[in-house]
């Protein structure tokens, strides 16, 4: 499975190379600024970098899929698939790798984000750090600090693996384009229009029996209530469209 | 070793393998002839796992096609299929991180031999040097079946020999070569059976030796003969 994952790393370290030059670049513009104490080019520099962060975030994820697309579409698809692993752990690797990728990213552009909002307050000479400016907030809402960071943690938690059970949902889609739809001519049409159905499902389902609530779980003195069905309902998600790109590839695999 | 019963692959309304049965034995070079378009690819991807036939059966040493038969199957396709990123060296890690029978330094022997650096990238390579870099990571590895599709294709004349010869030395009494190839009159030389394959299905085959007495003709004239 590692190795499945480093060479998942090689094949597409160019572009987040990239990713992470932008982001280095409007870091450097942003403490330039800092340094030179230029308030309207700091602003910029944050403006582009809360852009950069999201964009970077979710590039993660959608490079995962087009990449799943375009290498099912390529030769290059022999190379993993003429190796003794079963499709079921090549469909997992490359799942794990993104979900890695995700969480590493968002952990190294919030930590980016933390160290530049501290950087502002002590520009400011405003004494709050973040954990005050968070506690204001929570008390103003009249939520429990504890409750917060537990809940916040939990949503970050629930957030990545329902995003994972989109890139998952199009795994899906992707595979059956490249499996049983292969020799049709619409099959890239049939392919989207099946992501669309399968989201709305999910979503359906989500409204009707699960009911997600994160407002309801950042008050509640018991966050995990809220956040656990959901969480668990997007695993599910996850695991069973992993087990059908196995079973499409399995079946009917045509590189 | 192989064993193919009643191989079916159609694709909407072409068919490209019909009704295909054969055996693979260990110990032979097997060459695989037809033209363009015949079904020796789809044949070989379907043993190398590459394919799904439609229907039909394949099992190598009694295991059907799955993660067993890929660990004692090395396939070489005639295409270009490495990762761009890729240099020569970093084509032999990799089979070395998934093949246990891959031998690095086997690799670069035949690295060595086809005048190939191990620096050299992939997407700069000539069709004949990617052809060279495809046969020597496959002959690396000491797989029972070693399959390769076309191996001659842009490899020059001099070149040939000298490819001929890797192959030959590949050969042992527990593992089975299948060629495929236009280029029937190089074939001939080395082969032990022939299998002539025609609208996707097994035309004509048996030992070479054994044909040639029974059709009073070399192997390439038979080509002729079943393709004209």
């Amino acid at each position: 499975m590692l190795k499945l994952m480093k060479y998942e790393y090689k094949k597409n370290r160019g572009v987040l190379l990239g990713l992470i030059l932008l982001v280095a670049g409007l870091e450097l513009y942003f403490l330039i600024s800092y340094g030179l104490d230029k308030l309207e080019h700091m602003g910029i520099a944050a403006g582009f970098l809360v852009i950069a962060t999201m964009v970077c975030f979710f590039m993660v994820f959608i490079l995962g899929i087009t990449n799943y697309q375009k290498e099912l579409g390529s030769k290059s698809s022999y190379l993993i698939f003429m190796t003794p692993n079963s499709s079921l752990k090549i469909i997992v690797s490359k799942l794990l790798y993104i979900l890695v990728l995700g969480c590493a990213t968002f952990l190294l552009l919030g930590s980016l984000a933390i160290f530049d909002i501290r950087l502002v307050s002590i520009k400011a000479n405003e004494k709050f750090g973040i954990m005050e400016i968070i506690t204001e907030l929570a008390r103003g809402f009249g939520v429990n600090l504890t409750q917060i960071w537990t809940a916040v943690l939990l949503e970050v938690i629930y957030f990545v693996i329902s995003v994972l059970s989109v890139v998952a949902i199009a795994y899906l889609a992707v595979t059956l384009s490249a499996t049983f739809l292969q020799n049709n001519r619409f099959k890239g049409f049939i392919s989207v229009v099946l992501f669309i159905i399968l989201m709305l499902l999910v979503n359906w389902i989500d409204n009707h029996f699960i009911h997600s609530n994160m407002f309801a779980a950042a008050s509640s003195d018991n966050p995990i209530v809220y956040i656990l069905p959901p969480m668990l309902y997007n695993a599910v998600i996850v695991v069973a469209s992993v087990f059908g790109c196995s079973a499409l590839l399995d079946k009917a695999v045509s590189l | 070793m192989l064993t193919c019963e009643n191989l079916v692959k159609k694709y909407m309304t072409v068919t490209a393998v019909e009704d295909l049965s054969l055996e693979i034995e260990p110990g032979r070079i097997y060459a695989l002839l037809g033209p363009n378009g015949s079904g020796k690819t789809t044949f070989m991807k379907m043993v190398a796992g590459l394919i799904k036939p439609t229907s039909g059966k394949i099992l190598m040493e009694g295991n059907p096609v799955g993660v067993q038969s890929k660990k004692m199957i090395a396939y070489m396709p005639t295409e270009s299929y490495f990762y761009p990123y890729m240099n020569c060296k970093d084509v032999g890690l990799y089979y070395q991180d998934f093949f246990e029978d891959f031998s690095m330094e086997r690799f670069y022997e035949l690295m060595d031999k086809m005048e190939l650096s191990h620096n050299d990238k992939v997407s700069k390579m000539s069709s004949g040097m990617m052809a060279k870099l495809k046969l020597a990571v496959t002959l690396a590895r000491d797989a029972k079946l070693i399959m390769l599709d076309e191996p001659l294709n842009g490899i020059d004349i001099i070149a040939r020999e000298q490819i001929i010869n890797s192959i030959i030395l590949c050969a042992n009494e527990e593992k089975s070569i299948i060629m495929s190839s236009h280029l029937v009159d190089e074939l001939e030389k080395i082969i032990d059976y022939a299998i002539f394959i025609k609208n996707g299905t097994v035309e004509r085959m048996g030992d070479a030796e054994s044909l040639r007495e029974e059709y009073g003709k070399s192997i390439v004239d038979m080509y002729k003969e079943i393709y004209a």
